[in-house]
């Protein structure tokens, strides 16, 4: 198929990449304006043409694998563009590395708090992703720390949600909303992140019980009970961190670090309220994972498996939801055929339907990847 | 029917207050605004709730929810003949999760009265408005509330992880989840701040934290303003966030001393009020840290408390600070801007110019930590002119605060009070953004219409594209 001459036109302009494999069967463009991709997401939405987002690639199949007619990069915007140090808020394009930014951070003594697990992934995918690092159990999950987002929307506009401040209730949340959206309101060129200062020390401690442990401490960074073992991350002085050790019964040893990133080729989260972690965690047990990271006080389980059967599957997604939770596939590799990735469409679909239709009108950006086809 | 007597068929001629005197009641919070009440209905169930809107829809009359009636902003009044749909009633502490650290409240609980009930267990709500003994929850959750501890825990947005919310369909439905990151579109996100725009929320899942096993409280004075919000930024900069940071200026440090006897010192520019909480040992390395940092920026004077009694006293006079201004002058206009934290001195020195070119009297007590400025004019309303006056000076200080940066609102909501300055920090196509959120959920706009968005918002019905 050839793209019209309108939305070539567009593309050339906001600059053209070469496809990628496996991504995209048409071209690829990689805008370097917020303005550019607006430009072409209104060419494309004009035709009626789907636009794929993507930062470093890392979570295509994530809402489940999709070919698009176009591809969106975010590469062409990896910049810092303001980063008031005293603020402690940095302003960036949404194809700047999380490895990058965190090394420049730190530096200056800050942190972003976002996974760091895989540093090629891209701030803006993490933030579309909405996924958390492993601090959320003290610090909260990365929706709290978009404070604004500039986003190319379905509808061929560049819009700008909340502000470069860490305390502000002015007008509806978009920074929020756009987190964990997947690309279907449109396409993040910008975000404004809330920092935190790098706390005096951080150590990761060996526990037996994770749980006994979340009971005990007094808001740990984090508490991860995994196939390698258990820990908790503790912040604070080094005389602090050794009387919390001390208090749970615990040697400090620097040399443990937390579990990396599961690489099994199906992968699992698990989510449920913390207070049903336990139970859950019983639930995945029983279906042998190869690898699993749990956070106590957070209620997510991540679980990979070389190979596990489609009723496996769906016998623990119906038992994770009747806890108030999912169990969301966010790889599988073609060995779950027929599983929906997300399971039970929330019950607000046909809210969730008309702010698609009214961020996307045409249904162009990253279509299908929200619960429900969205 | 009339709306009123299809109202007292559903839920009793006590709970439907059409009379003259209930209507002026309602018909103002606590700010400057007043509009005009058709009724005020006090539902005790979500299906109550829903049925009020589907009687106010049916007769076109637009729902305007309310919790205490604290707002500054105009949340809570009517723009143009509404029904009040009063939440108080609905007022339980119904679920505790001690394991989870969650529970499921009503939106008409009051503030103080959540973390007092759970005190025993060793937990509390973290949002802690300055209304705290008189809001509600579902008011805190619709102007998205703040106070003095969300410098570190974060506001009210934070601390909700699901809400029961009745639509303008009429539909009941729960946003967010007690599980983290649920699939789809995080519409919680939006409910919450919305200003009851965007459905009316009849129950609300609250993130509980622990209660630290230890804290202390540093008042701090400062001969000035200069050197105590640079005290401010390097605290933050230095790994240390307090769970508090709260600054007084001169004029308002005399005010509450003359009310409260504080013994806050009267001979420096500001004073401090610094939090830290956690355990024993952060405490102790927190406290020494921020007394450091002082020192180094030529602190006056340097108070630490660590019982709680002793903390309680020097919150006292920051607490104090709204009856102070009230045995000054019989009227007070407060604002809440934000500015970077960094531009903090330099617009306050501009907002003291302004007072002093209007002639009005300012005061200023703020969340130093985050940014977030409140300027206080106290007035008499009857002295001829002195409201133009004060409109006037209001409207120079928030100017100021956006061109440095800043923004309308850090926790009083917009409201009608600053609707109409929204397009002095967003542009048209952002505007029309917001409204399209309004729209998803209220597409007919009958619920709390009027408010956070000026009208006109929407701009370009789906230019460039087509709707399918």
């Amino acid at each position: 198929m050839n793209l019209p001459s309108s939305v070539m036109g567009a593309m050339r302009a906001a600059g053209l990449s070469p496809s990628i494999r496996g991504f995209s069967d048409e071209a690829t463009v990689a805008p370097t304006t917020a303005e550019q991709a607006a430009a072409v997401l209104a060419a494309a939405a004009a035709e009626d043409l789907s636009v794929g987002f993507r930062g470093a690639g890392t979570r295509d199949e994530v809402g489940g694998p999709r070919t698009y007619a176009i591809g969106m990069l975010s590469s062409g915007m990896a910049e810092v563009i303001d980063w008031p140090v005293e603020d402690l808020t940095i302003v960036v394009g949404s194809g700047i590395a999380v490895g990058e930014l965190e090394a420049m951070l730190n530096e200056k003594g800050q942190t972003s708090l976002l996974p760091t697990g895989e540093p090629h992934r891209t701030v803006g995918g993490i933030v579309a992703e909405g996924e958390s690092g492993y601090g959320r159990l003290k610090h909260g999950p990365t929706r709290d720390r978009v404070l604004e987002v500039t986003l190319a929307t379905g509808y061929g506009k560049v819009v700008r949600g909340g502000g470069r401040l860490v305390k502000n209730v002015t007008g509806y949340d978009l920074p929020r909303l756009v987190t964990g959206s997947l690309g279907s309101l449109g396409f993040i060129t910008s975000v404004c992140l809330k920092l935190w200062p790098l706390p005096p020390k951080r150590s990761i401690i060996s526990v037996d019980d994770a749980a006994a442990a979340y009971e005990q401490l007094y808001r740990p960074f984090a508490i991860v009970e995994s196939d390698a073992g258990s820990y908790v991350a503790i912040e604070g002085s080094a005389k602090d961190i050794s009387i919390q050790a001390a208090s749970i019964g615990a040697q400090i040893d620097d040399q443990i670090s937390l579990p990396t990133v599961i690489s099994e080729p199906v992968l699992i989260s698990v989510r449920v309220p913390p207070g049903s972690l336990a139970a859950a965690l019983r639930l995945v047990f029983d279906r042998r994972p190869d690898r699993f990271v749990a956070q106590h006080g957070v209620g997510i389980i991540e679980a990979g498996w070389s190979r596990i059967a489609v009723d496996q599957v769906n016998d623990l997604r119906g038992k994770v939801e009747s806890l108030g939770g999912a169990a969301v596939v966010l790889r599988s590799n073609g060995l779950l055929p027929g599983v929906d990735p997300w399971g039970t469409a929330p019950p607000t679909m046909s809210i969730q339907q008309r702010l698609k239709q009214l961020f996307d009108p045409s249904g162009i950006c990253n279509p299908g990847k929200l619960p429900g086809g969205l | 029917m009339s709306l009123i007597s299809e109202l007292v068929a559903l839920l009793g001629e006590e709970r439907v207050r059409h009379h003259p005197l209930d209507l002026a009641v309602f018909a103002k919070d606590s700010g400057v605004t007043s509009g005009p009440v058709v009724a005020a209905v006090l539902p005790e169930t979500a299906a109550e709730v829903a049925s009020c809107v589907n009687l106010a829809v049916a007769h076109g009359v637009p729902i305007v929810p309310r919790g205490a009636g604290t707002g500054l902003a105009g949340g809570a009044v009517p723009v143009e003949p509404g029904l009040l749909i009063v939440l108080t009633r609905m007022g339980g502490i119904h679920e505790v999760d001690e394991i989870g650290r969650t529970a499921w409240v009503g939106p008409g609980l009051i503030n103080l009265d959540l973390s007092t009930s759970l005190a025993s267990r060793g937990l509390h709500f973290a949002p802690d408005p300055s209304s705290q003994q008189a809001s509600t929850i579902g008011g805190n959750v619709g102007t998205n509330a703040g106070g003095p501890h969300c410098l570190a825990d974060g506001t009210t947005i934070a601390h909700i992880l699901a809400a029961e919310l009745v639509t303008a369909d009429g539909d009941i439905v729960i946003v967010g989840s007690g599980a983290p990151d649920l699939p789809g579109l995080d519409l919680r996100s939006v409910v919450v701040g919305s200003e009851g725009t965007l459905g009316i929320v009849t129950r609300v899942l609250v993130r509980l934290m622990q209660n630290p096993p230890d804290a202390a409280t540093l008042l701090i004075g400062f001969r000035t303003i200069e050197d105590a919000a640079a005290t401010v930024s390097q605290i933050i900069a230095s790994g240390t966030i307090p769970a508090a940071l709260e600054m007084m200026d001169r004029p308002m440090i005399e005010a509450v001393e003359a009310f409260v006897h504080a013994g806050y010192p009267t001979d420096v520019a500001a004073v401090l009020l610094a939090e830290v909480t956690g355990t024993g040992q952060s405490v102790a390395d927190a406290t020494a840290l921020v007394e450091s940092i002082a020192e180094a920026h030529n602190a006056a004077l340097i108070r630490v408390a660590t019982d709680s009694d002793e903390r309680a006293l020097l919150w006292k006079g920051r607490k104090s600070a709204f009856g102070a201004v009230s045995q000054k002058a019989p009227d007070y206009y407060l604002h809440d801007t934000v500015v970077p934290r960094t531009r903090l001195v330099e617009v306050l020195a501009q907002i003291y110019e302004i007072g002093e070119r209007h002639g009005v009297e300012m005061l200023n007590v703020f969340h130093a930590g985050d940014g977030n400025l409140h300027p206080l004019v106290a007035f008499d309303a009857n002295e001829p002119g002195m409201i133009e006056r004060v409109r006037a000076a209001a409207d120079e200080m928030v100017r100021v605060s956006i061109k440095a940066g800043g923004t309308l609102s850090g926790e009083h909501g917009i409201g009608i009070e600053k609707r109409d300055l929204m397009p002095l920090v967003f542009n048209e196509a952002d505007l029309d953004a917001q409204a399209r959120i309004r729209d998803a959920f209220d597409p007919q706009r009958i619920m709390n219409p009027g408010k956070v968005l000026p009208s006109g918002s929407r701009c370009f019905d789906a230019s460039g594209a087509r709707l399918p």
